[in-house]
Protein backbone atom coordinates (compact mmCIF):
# COMPACT_ATOMS: atom_id res chain seq x y z
CA UNK A 1 0.00 0.00 0.00
CA UNK A 2 2.80 2.40 1.01
CA UNK A 3 4.70 1.50 -2.20
CA UNK A 4 1.56 2.09 -4.22
CA UNK A 5 0.97 5.45 -2.56
CA UNK A 6 4.58 6.56 -3.05
CA UNK A 7 4.13 6.07 -6.79
CA UNK A 8 1.18 8.49 -6.93
CA UNK A 9 1.26 12.20 -7.58
CA UNK A 10 0.29 14.69 -4.90
CA UNK A 11 -2.88 15.58 -6.81
CA UNK A 12 -3.86 11.90 -7.03
CA UNK A 13 -3.34 11.49 -3.28
CA UNK A 14 -5.42 14.60 -2.54
CA UNK A 15 -8.21 13.28 -4.78
CA UNK A 16 -8.21 9.92 -2.98
CA UNK A 17 -8.26 11.69 0.39
CA UNK A 18 -11.14 13.98 -0.65
CA UNK A 19 -13.10 11.00 -1.92
CA UNK A 20 -12.45 9.02 1.29
CA UNK A 21 -13.48 11.99 3.43
CA UNK A 22 -16.66 12.46 1.40
CA UNK A 23 -17.48 8.77 1.80
CA UNK A 24 -16.85 8.90 5.54
CA UNK A 25 -19.13 11.93 5.82
CA UNK A 26 -21.77 10.04 3.82
CA UNK A 27 -21.46 6.99 6.10
CA UNK A 28 -21.69 9.22 9.18
CA UNK A 29 -24.83 10.90 7.81
CA UNK A 30 -26.35 7.53 6.99
CA UNK A 31 -25.58 6.21 10.49
CA UNK A 32 -26.93 9.39 12.10
CA UNK A 33 -30.08 9.13 10.00
CA UNK A 34 -30.58 5.48 10.98
CA UNK A 35 -30.00 6.26 14.68
CA UNK A 36 -32.49 9.12 14.55
CA UNK A 37 -35.03 6.94 12.72
CA UNK A 38 -34.64 4.32 15.48
CA UNK A 39 -35.13 7.05 18.08
CA UNK A 40 -38.31 8.33 16.40
CA UNK A 41 -39.58 4.74 16.24
CA UNK A 42 -38.79 4.17 19.94
CA UNK A 43 -40.68 7.33 20.93
CA UNK A 44 -43.67 6.28 18.84
CA UNK A 45 -43.68 2.93 20.63
CA UNK A 46 -43.35 4.56 24.06
CA UNK A 47 -46.17 3.69 26.43
CA UNK A 48 -46.98 6.22 29.10
CA UNK A 49 -47.73 4.33 32.32
CA UNK A 50 -51.39 4.26 33.28
CA UNK A 51 -50.46 4.04 36.96
CA UNK A 52 -49.15 6.99 38.96
CA UNK A 53 -45.55 5.79 38.76
CA UNK A 54 -43.83 3.54 36.27
CA UNK A 55 -42.38 1.28 38.97
CA UNK A 56 -43.17 -2.40 38.56
CA UNK A 57 -42.83 -3.65 42.14
CA UNK A 58 -42.61 -7.30 41.09
CA UNK A 59 -39.48 -6.39 39.11
CA UNK A 60 -38.03 -4.60 42.14
CA UNK A 61 -38.72 -7.72 44.23
CA UNK A 62 -37.10 -9.92 41.54
CA UNK A 63 -34.05 -7.66 41.55
CA UNK A 64 -33.50 -7.91 45.30
CA UNK A 65 -34.04 -11.67 45.11
CA UNK A 66 -31.33 -11.80 42.47
CA UNK A 67 -29.02 -9.74 44.68
CA UNK A 68 -29.52 -12.27 47.51
CA UNK A 69 -28.96 -15.15 45.09
CA UNK A 70 -25.72 -13.54 43.81
CA UNK A 71 -24.51 -13.08 47.39
CA UNK A 72 -25.29 -16.73 48.24
CA UNK A 73 -23.43 -17.91 45.15
CA UNK A 74 -20.37 -15.87 46.07
CA UNK A 75 -20.35 -17.37 49.56
CA UNK A 76 -20.87 -20.94 48.31
CA UNK A 77 -19.42 -21.04 44.80
CA UNK B 1 -60.97 11.91 2.88
CA UNK B 2 -60.47 15.60 3.56
CA UNK B 3 -64.10 15.84 4.52
CA UNK B 4 -63.73 12.98 7.01
CA UNK B 5 -60.65 14.47 8.65
CA UNK B 6 -62.47 17.80 8.97
CA UNK B 7 -65.25 16.00 10.79
CA UNK B 8 -62.77 14.20 13.00
CA UNK B 9 -61.37 17.35 14.59
CA UNK B 10 -64.46 18.62 16.40
CA UNK B 11 -65.46 15.07 17.35
CA UNK B 12 -62.06 14.47 18.96
CA UNK B 13 -62.05 17.77 20.85
CA UNK B 14 -65.64 17.25 21.97
CA UNK B 15 -64.83 13.85 23.44
CA UNK B 16 -61.94 15.38 25.36
CA UNK B 17 -63.88 18.28 26.84
CA UNK B 18 -64.97 16.35 29.97
CA UNK B 19 -61.37 15.28 30.57
CA UNK B 20 -60.12 18.87 30.30
CA UNK B 21 -62.90 19.92 32.62
CA UNK B 22 -61.68 17.20 35.00
CA UNK B 23 -58.13 18.62 34.86
CA UNK B 24 -59.41 22.13 35.67
CA UNK B 25 -61.50 20.78 38.53
CA UNK B 26 -58.54 18.85 39.93
CA UNK B 27 -56.29 21.92 39.71
CA UNK B 28 -58.98 23.78 41.64
CA UNK B 29 -58.97 21.00 44.28
CA UNK B 30 -55.14 21.06 44.40
CA UNK B 31 -54.82 24.78 45.08
CA UNK B 32 -57.73 24.69 47.53
CA UNK B 33 -56.07 21.81 49.39
CA UNK B 34 -52.85 23.81 49.76
CA UNK B 35 -54.87 26.60 51.33
CA UNK B 36 -56.56 24.11 53.71
CA UNK B 37 -53.18 22.71 54.77
CA UNK B 38 -52.00 26.26 55.51
CA UNK B 39 -54.95 26.93 57.80
CA UNK B 40 -54.70 23.45 59.35
CA UNK B 41 -51.01 23.92 60.05
CA UNK B 42 -51.71 27.28 61.67
CA UNK B 43 -54.46 25.80 63.86
CA UNK B 44 -52.51 22.64 64.76
CA UNK B 45 -49.36 24.52 65.75
CA UNK B 46 -51.22 27.37 67.43
CA UNK B 47 -49.00 29.81 65.53
CA UNK B 48 -45.93 28.16 67.05
CA UNK B 49 -44.73 26.36 63.90
CA UNK B 50 -41.18 27.62 64.34
CA UNK B 51 -40.95 26.17 67.86
CA UNK B 52 -42.65 22.92 66.86
CA UNK B 53 -40.30 22.45 63.94
CA UNK B 54 -37.32 23.39 66.08
CA UNK B 55 -35.83 19.95 65.42
CA UNK B 56 -35.75 20.77 61.69
CA UNK B 57 -33.74 23.97 62.14
CA UNK B 58 -30.83 21.61 61.55
CA UNK B 59 -30.84 21.86 57.72
CA UNK B 60 -29.70 18.23 57.35
CA UNK B 61 -32.80 17.07 59.21
CA UNK B 62 -34.93 19.14 56.82
CA UNK B 63 -33.05 17.63 53.89
CA UNK B 64 -33.69 14.11 55.17
CA UNK B 65 -37.40 14.85 55.69
CA UNK B 66 -37.60 15.96 52.04
CA UNK B 67 -35.69 12.90 50.74
CA UNK B 68 -37.60 10.30 52.75
CA UNK B 69 -41.07 11.87 52.32
CA UNK B 70 -40.67 12.11 48.53
CA UNK B 71 -39.13 8.64 48.23
CA UNK B 72 -42.09 7.18 50.15
CA UNK B 73 -44.85 9.12 48.37
CA UNK B 74 -43.00 8.98 45.02
CA UNK B 75 -44.24 12.39 44.01
CA UNK B 76 -42.12 15.50 44.45
CA UNK B 77 -45.10 17.63 43.36
CA UNK B 78 -47.17 16.34 46.29
CA UNK B 79 -44.36 16.95 48.78
CA UNK B 80 -43.48 20.42 47.48
CA UNK B 81 -47.17 21.44 47.42
CA UNK B 82 -47.44 20.19 51.01
CA UNK B 83 -44.37 22.24 51.96
CA UNK B 84 -45.94 25.33 50.33
CA UNK B 85 -49.04 24.70 52.44
CA UNK B 86 -46.95 24.33 55.60
CA UNK B 87 -45.13 27.59 54.86
CA UNK B 88 -48.51 29.25 54.33
CA UNK B 89 -49.36 27.94 57.81
CA UNK B 90 -46.32 29.51 59.43
CA UNK B 91 -43.39 27.14 58.83
CA UNK B 92 -40.35 29.42 58.34
CA UNK B 93 -38.95 29.45 54.78
CA UNK B 94 -35.43 28.82 56.14
CA UNK B 95 -36.59 25.45 57.57
CA UNK B 96 -38.49 24.57 54.40
CA UNK B 97 -35.63 25.21 51.92
CA UNK B 98 -33.61 22.04 52.77
CA UNK B 99 -36.86 20.03 52.63
CA UNK B 100 -37.42 21.28 49.07
CA UNK B 101 -33.84 20.29 48.18
CA UNK B 102 -34.39 16.85 49.70
CA UNK B 103 -37.53 16.31 47.64
CA UNK B 104 -35.37 16.69 44.51
CA UNK B 105 -33.27 13.71 45.57
CA UNK B 106 -36.23 11.67 46.81
CA UNK B 107 -37.94 11.86 43.43
CA UNK B 108 -35.01 10.18 41.66
CA UNK B 109 -35.76 6.92 43.49
CA UNK B 110 -38.60 6.20 41.03
CA UNK B 111 -36.47 6.03 37.89
CA UNK B 112 -33.73 4.15 39.77
CA UNK B 113 -36.31 1.49 40.74
CA UNK B 114 -37.55 1.39 37.12
CA UNK B 115 -34.00 0.66 35.93
CA UNK B 116 -33.86 -2.47 38.14
CA UNK B 117 -36.34 -4.12 35.76
CA UNK B 118 -33.51 -4.41 33.20
CA UNK B 119 -31.33 -6.60 35.41
CA UNK B 120 -31.80 -9.75 33.26
CA UNK B 121 -29.52 -8.37 30.54
CA UNK B 122 -26.12 -7.16 31.72
CA UNK B 123 -25.53 -4.50 29.04
CA UNK B 124 -29.11 -3.29 29.11
CA UNK B 125 -28.97 -2.99 32.91
CA UNK B 126 -25.68 -1.07 32.73
CA UNK B 127 -27.16 1.49 30.32
CA UNK B 128 -30.52 1.74 32.14
CA UNK B 129 -28.92 2.05 35.59
CA UNK B 130 -26.52 4.74 34.32
CA UNK B 131 -29.44 6.71 32.86
CA UNK B 132 -31.28 6.52 36.17
CA UNK B 133 -28.35 7.31 38.44
CA UNK B 134 -27.08 10.25 36.37
CA UNK B 135 -30.18 11.98 37.77
CA UNK B 136 -29.23 10.86 41.32
CA UNK B 137 -25.66 12.12 40.91
CA UNK B 138 -26.76 15.45 39.46
CA UNK B 139 -29.27 16.12 42.25
CA UNK B 140 -26.80 15.08 44.96
CA UNK B 141 -24.13 17.35 43.44
CA UNK B 142 -26.67 20.20 43.36
CA UNK B 143 -27.20 19.76 47.10
CA UNK B 144 -23.47 19.56 47.80
CA UNK B 145 -23.07 22.93 46.04
CA UNK B 146 -26.22 24.81 47.02
CA UNK B 147 -27.00 23.64 50.56
CA UNK B 148 -23.79 25.16 52.02
CA UNK B 149 -24.44 28.36 50.02
CA UNK B 150 -27.97 28.47 51.44
CA UNK B 151 -26.75 27.83 55.01
CA UNK B 152 -24.01 30.48 54.75
CA UNK B 153 -25.65 33.19 52.62
CA UNK B 154 -29.31 32.23 52.20
CA UNK B 155 -28.68 32.38 48.44
CA UNK B 156 -31.91 30.74 47.26
CA UNK B 157 -34.14 32.17 49.99
CA UNK B 158 -32.93 35.73 49.39
CA UNK B 159 -33.11 35.48 45.59
CA UNK B 160 -36.61 34.00 45.79
CA UNK B 161 -37.60 36.76 48.22
CA UNK B 162 -36.35 39.42 45.79
CA UNK B 163 -38.21 37.83 42.86
CA UNK B 164 -41.39 37.41 44.94
CA UNK B 165 -41.23 41.08 45.89
CA UNK B 166 -41.53 41.97 42.21
CA UNK B 167 -45.04 40.63 41.84
CA UNK B 168 -46.47 39.82 45.27
CA UNK B 169 -46.88 42.97 47.33
CA UNK B 170 -46.20 42.79 51.04
CA UNK B 171 -47.98 46.08 51.66
CA UNK B 172 -51.46 45.20 50.49
CA UNK B 173 -50.73 41.55 51.33
CA UNK B 174 -51.50 40.15 47.89
CA UNK B 175 -51.80 41.14 44.30
CA UNK B 176 -55.14 41.22 42.57
CA UNK B 177 -54.62 37.95 40.66
CA UNK B 178 -53.77 36.08 43.85
CA UNK B 179 -56.81 37.62 45.54
CA UNK B 180 -58.82 36.32 42.62
CA UNK B 181 -57.46 32.80 43.19
CA UNK B 182 -58.31 33.04 46.88
CA UNK B 183 -61.83 34.19 46.10
CA UNK B 184 -62.18 31.37 43.61
CA UNK B 185 -61.01 28.70 46.06
CA UNK B 186 -62.96 30.24 48.94
CA UNK B 187 -66.09 28.04 48.71
CA UNK B 188 -64.29 24.65 48.78
CA UNK B 189 -61.78 25.84 51.38
CA UNK B 190 -64.67 27.15 53.50
CA UNK B 191 -66.53 23.83 53.35
CA UNK B 192 -63.43 21.79 54.24
CA UNK B 193 -62.31 24.09 57.03
CA UNK B 194 -65.86 24.37 58.36
CA UNK B 195 -66.25 20.58 58.46
CA UNK B 196 -62.91 20.10 60.24
CA UNK B 197 -63.71 22.88 62.73
CA UNK B 198 -66.33 20.61 64.30
CA UNK B 199 -63.40 18.84 65.98
CA UNK B 200 -61.90 20.43 69.09
CA UNK B 201 -58.74 22.61 68.93
CA UNK B 202 -55.63 20.91 67.65
CA UNK B 203 -57.61 17.98 66.17
CA UNK B 204 -59.35 20.35 63.77
CA UNK B 205 -55.94 21.51 62.51
CA UNK B 206 -54.65 17.94 62.15
CA UNK B 207 -57.84 16.94 60.29
CA UNK B 208 -57.36 19.86 57.87
CA UNK B 209 -53.72 18.86 57.26
CA UNK B 210 -54.66 15.20 56.63
CA UNK B 211 -57.60 16.17 54.39
CA UNK B 212 -55.41 18.64 52.50
CA UNK B 213 -52.63 16.10 52.03
CA UNK B 214 -55.04 13.42 50.78
CA UNK B 215 -56.62 15.91 48.36
CA UNK B 216 -53.22 17.07 47.06
CA UNK B 217 -52.13 13.47 46.56
CA UNK B 218 -55.35 12.47 44.81
CA UNK B 219 -55.57 15.59 42.65
CA UNK B 220 -51.93 15.31 41.50
CA UNK B 221 -52.40 11.59 40.82
CA UNK B 222 -55.54 12.12 38.73
CA UNK B 223 -54.24 15.26 37.00
CA UNK B 224 -51.27 13.09 35.94
CA UNK B 225 -53.56 10.29 34.75
CA UNK B 226 -55.80 12.61 32.73
CA UNK B 227 -52.91 14.59 31.27
CA UNK B 228 -51.17 11.37 30.19
CA UNK B 229 -54.26 10.55 28.12
CA UNK B 230 -54.78 14.10 26.88
CA UNK B 231 -51.18 15.10 26.28
CA UNK B 232 -49.45 11.88 25.26
CA UNK B 233 -49.46 13.01 21.62
CA UNK B 234 -48.11 16.45 22.50
CA UNK B 235 -45.44 14.97 24.77
CA UNK B 236 -44.28 12.61 22.02
CA UNK B 237 -44.28 15.48 19.52
CA UNK B 238 -41.98 17.48 21.84
CA UNK B 239 -39.67 14.48 22.18
CA UNK B 240 -39.62 13.91 18.41
CA UNK B 241 -38.65 17.53 17.85
CA UNK B 242 -35.71 17.24 20.27
CA UNK B 243 -34.09 14.39 18.33
CA UNK B 244 -30.88 15.39 16.61
CA UNK B 245 -30.77 18.73 18.44
CA UNK B 246 -28.36 19.92 21.11
CA UNK B 247 -28.47 19.59 24.91
CA UNK B 248 -30.30 22.90 25.40
CA UNK B 249 -33.21 21.56 23.36
CA UNK B 250 -33.03 18.41 25.50
CA UNK B 251 -33.34 20.45 28.70
CA UNK B 252 -36.17 22.51 27.26
CA UNK B 253 -38.10 19.49 26.00
CA UNK B 254 -37.58 17.64 29.32
CA UNK B 255 -39.09 20.62 31.14
CA UNK B 256 -41.95 20.91 28.66
CA UNK B 257 -42.86 17.21 28.69
CA UNK B 258 -42.80 17.20 32.50
CA UNK B 259 -45.00 20.28 32.55
CA UNK B 260 -47.57 18.79 30.17
CA UNK B 261 -47.79 15.45 32.01
CA UNK B 262 -47.27 17.12 35.44
CA UNK B 263 -44.90 14.42 36.67
CA UNK B 264 -41.11 14.34 36.61
CA UNK B 265 -41.21 10.68 37.70
CA UNK B 266 -43.13 9.82 34.54
CA UNK B 267 -40.78 11.63 32.17
CA UNK B 268 -37.56 10.42 33.78
CA UNK B 269 -38.88 6.84 34.06
CA UNK B 270 -39.81 6.88 30.37
CA UNK B 271 -36.20 7.71 29.51
CA UNK B 272 -34.75 4.71 31.34
CA UNK B 273 -35.94 1.98 28.91
CA UNK B 274 -34.93 4.19 25.96
CA UNK B 275 -31.40 4.27 27.36
CA UNK B 276 -31.51 0.59 28.34
CA UNK B 277 -32.13 -0.55 24.78
CA UNK B 278 -29.29 1.69 23.61
CA UNK B 279 -31.57 3.76 21.37
CA UNK B 280 -30.56 6.93 23.24
CA UNK B 281 -27.10 7.49 24.68
CA UNK B 282 -26.51 8.60 28.27
CA UNK B 283 -25.35 12.01 26.96
CA UNK B 284 -28.66 12.44 25.14
CA UNK B 285 -30.73 11.37 28.16
CA UNK B 286 -28.83 13.57 30.68
CA UNK B 287 -30.16 17.03 29.58
CA UNK B 288 -33.71 15.67 29.38
CA UNK B 289 -33.49 14.56 33.05
CA UNK B 290 -32.35 18.06 34.05
CA UNK B 291 -35.27 19.60 32.19
CA UNK B 292 -37.63 17.32 34.13
CA UNK B 293 -36.24 18.82 37.37
CA UNK B 294 -37.28 22.29 36.17
CA UNK B 295 -40.64 21.26 34.68
CA UNK B 296 -41.85 19.76 37.94
CA UNK B 297 -41.41 23.02 39.86
CA UNK B 298 -44.43 24.62 38.20
CA UNK B 299 -46.88 22.57 40.30
CA UNK B 300 -45.72 24.18 43.57
CA UNK B 301 -45.84 27.63 41.92
CA UNK B 302 -49.42 26.96 40.89
CA UNK B 303 -50.21 25.74 44.41
CA UNK B 304 -48.71 28.92 45.92
CA UNK B 305 -51.11 31.15 43.99
CA UNK B 306 -53.93 29.93 46.26
CA UNK B 307 -52.35 31.43 49.35
CA UNK B 308 -53.50 34.92 50.18
CA UNK B 309 -53.02 37.40 52.99
CA UNK B 310 -49.79 37.86 54.87
CA UNK B 311 -48.56 34.34 54.04
CA UNK B 312 -48.82 34.82 50.24
CA UNK B 313 -45.25 36.13 50.15
CA UNK B 314 -43.47 33.24 51.98
CA UNK B 315 -45.63 30.66 50.15
CA UNK B 316 -44.62 32.07 46.77
CA UNK B 317 -41.05 32.45 48.04
CA UNK B 318 -40.69 28.73 48.86
CA UNK B 319 -42.27 27.72 45.54
CA UNK B 320 -39.75 29.95 43.78
CA UNK B 321 -36.92 28.45 45.83
CA UNK B 322 -37.79 25.10 44.26
CA UNK B 323 -37.64 26.56 40.76
CA UNK B 324 -34.51 28.66 41.34
CA UNK B 325 -32.67 25.72 42.93
CA UNK B 326 -33.23 23.61 39.83
CA UNK B 327 -32.51 26.42 37.36
CA UNK B 328 -29.31 27.44 39.20
CA UNK B 329 -28.22 23.80 39.42
CA UNK B 330 -28.54 23.42 35.64
CA UNK B 331 -26.76 26.73 35.02
CA UNK B 332 -23.86 25.91 37.35
CA UNK B 333 -23.42 22.14 36.97
CA UNK B 334 -24.36 21.79 33.32
CA UNK B 335 -22.99 25.21 32.42
CA UNK B 336 -19.50 24.60 33.78
CA UNK B 337 -17.69 21.96 31.69
CA UNK B 338 -15.63 20.59 34.61
CA UNK B 339 -18.80 19.97 36.64
CA UNK B 340 -20.97 18.85 33.72
CA UNK B 341 -19.22 15.54 33.29
CA UNK B 342 -19.12 14.58 36.98
CA UNK B 343 -22.66 13.07 37.07
CA UNK B 344 -21.91 11.23 33.81
CA UNK B 345 -18.66 9.83 35.19
CA UNK B 346 -20.27 8.81 38.47
CA UNK B 347 -23.23 7.15 36.73
CA UNK B 348 -21.02 5.29 34.24
CA UNK B 349 -18.68 4.02 36.95
CA UNK B 350 -21.49 2.93 39.27
CA UNK B 351 -23.43 1.28 36.42
CA UNK B 352 -20.31 -0.63 35.30
CA UNK B 353 -19.83 -1.94 38.85
CA UNK B 354 -23.55 -2.69 39.31
CA UNK B 355 -23.78 -4.64 36.06
CA UNK B 356 -20.92 -6.87 37.28
CA UNK B 357 -22.21 -7.24 40.86
CA UNK B 358 -25.84 -6.37 41.57
CA UNK B 359 -25.00 -5.74 45.23
CA UNK B 360 -23.53 -2.36 44.17
CA UNK B 361 -26.91 -1.28 42.80
CA UNK B 362 -28.68 -2.45 45.97
CA UNK B 363 -26.06 -0.73 48.14
CA UNK B 364 -26.47 2.54 46.18
CA UNK B 365 -30.26 2.56 46.59
CA UNK B 366 -30.15 1.70 50.29
CA UNK B 367 -27.32 4.20 50.93
CA UNK B 368 -28.75 7.22 49.12
CA UNK B 369 -32.35 6.83 50.18
CA UNK B 370 -31.97 5.27 53.65
CA UNK B 371 -28.49 5.06 55.20
CA UNK B 372 -27.16 8.45 54.05
CA UNK B 373 -30.19 10.31 55.46
CA UNK B 374 -29.89 8.44 58.78
CA UNK B 375 -26.13 9.03 58.90
CA UNK B 376 -26.60 12.76 58.21
CA UNK B 377 -29.04 13.07 61.09
CA UNK B 378 -26.77 11.06 63.43
CA UNK B 379 -23.61 13.02 62.59
CA UNK B 380 -25.23 16.46 62.79
CA UNK B 381 -27.03 15.56 66.01
CA UNK B 382 -23.87 14.29 67.72
CA UNK B 383 -21.56 17.08 66.52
Amino acid sequence: MINKLSGMTTNELEDILDEAEAQIAQIRNELQGRREADQHEAIDALEFPATRTAVDWSQVKDFFQQVLEDLRQRRNP
Amino acid sequence: MAHLSELDVPRRSDSRAPQWLGVLLLIYVLISAVSVIGTGFKVATGGQAQELFGFATNPYVGLVIGIVATALIQSSSTVTSLIVGMVAGGLPVAIAVPMIMGSNVGTTLTNTLVSLGHVRSKDEFRRAFAAATVHDFFNLLAIVIFLPLEIMFGLLGRTASAVTGLFVSDANLSMSDLNFMRTLTGPLVGVLEGTASVLPGIFAGVAMIVAGLVLIFLSITYIGKLLKVLMVGKAKEIMHRAIGKGPLTGIFSGALVTFVVQSSSTTTSLMVPLAGTGTFSLRQIYPFMLGANIGTTLTALLAATAVGGAMAVPAMQIALVHMLFNVFAVLVIFGLPFLRNLPLMGANLLAALASEKTIYAAAWILSVFLLLPLLLIAVTTIF
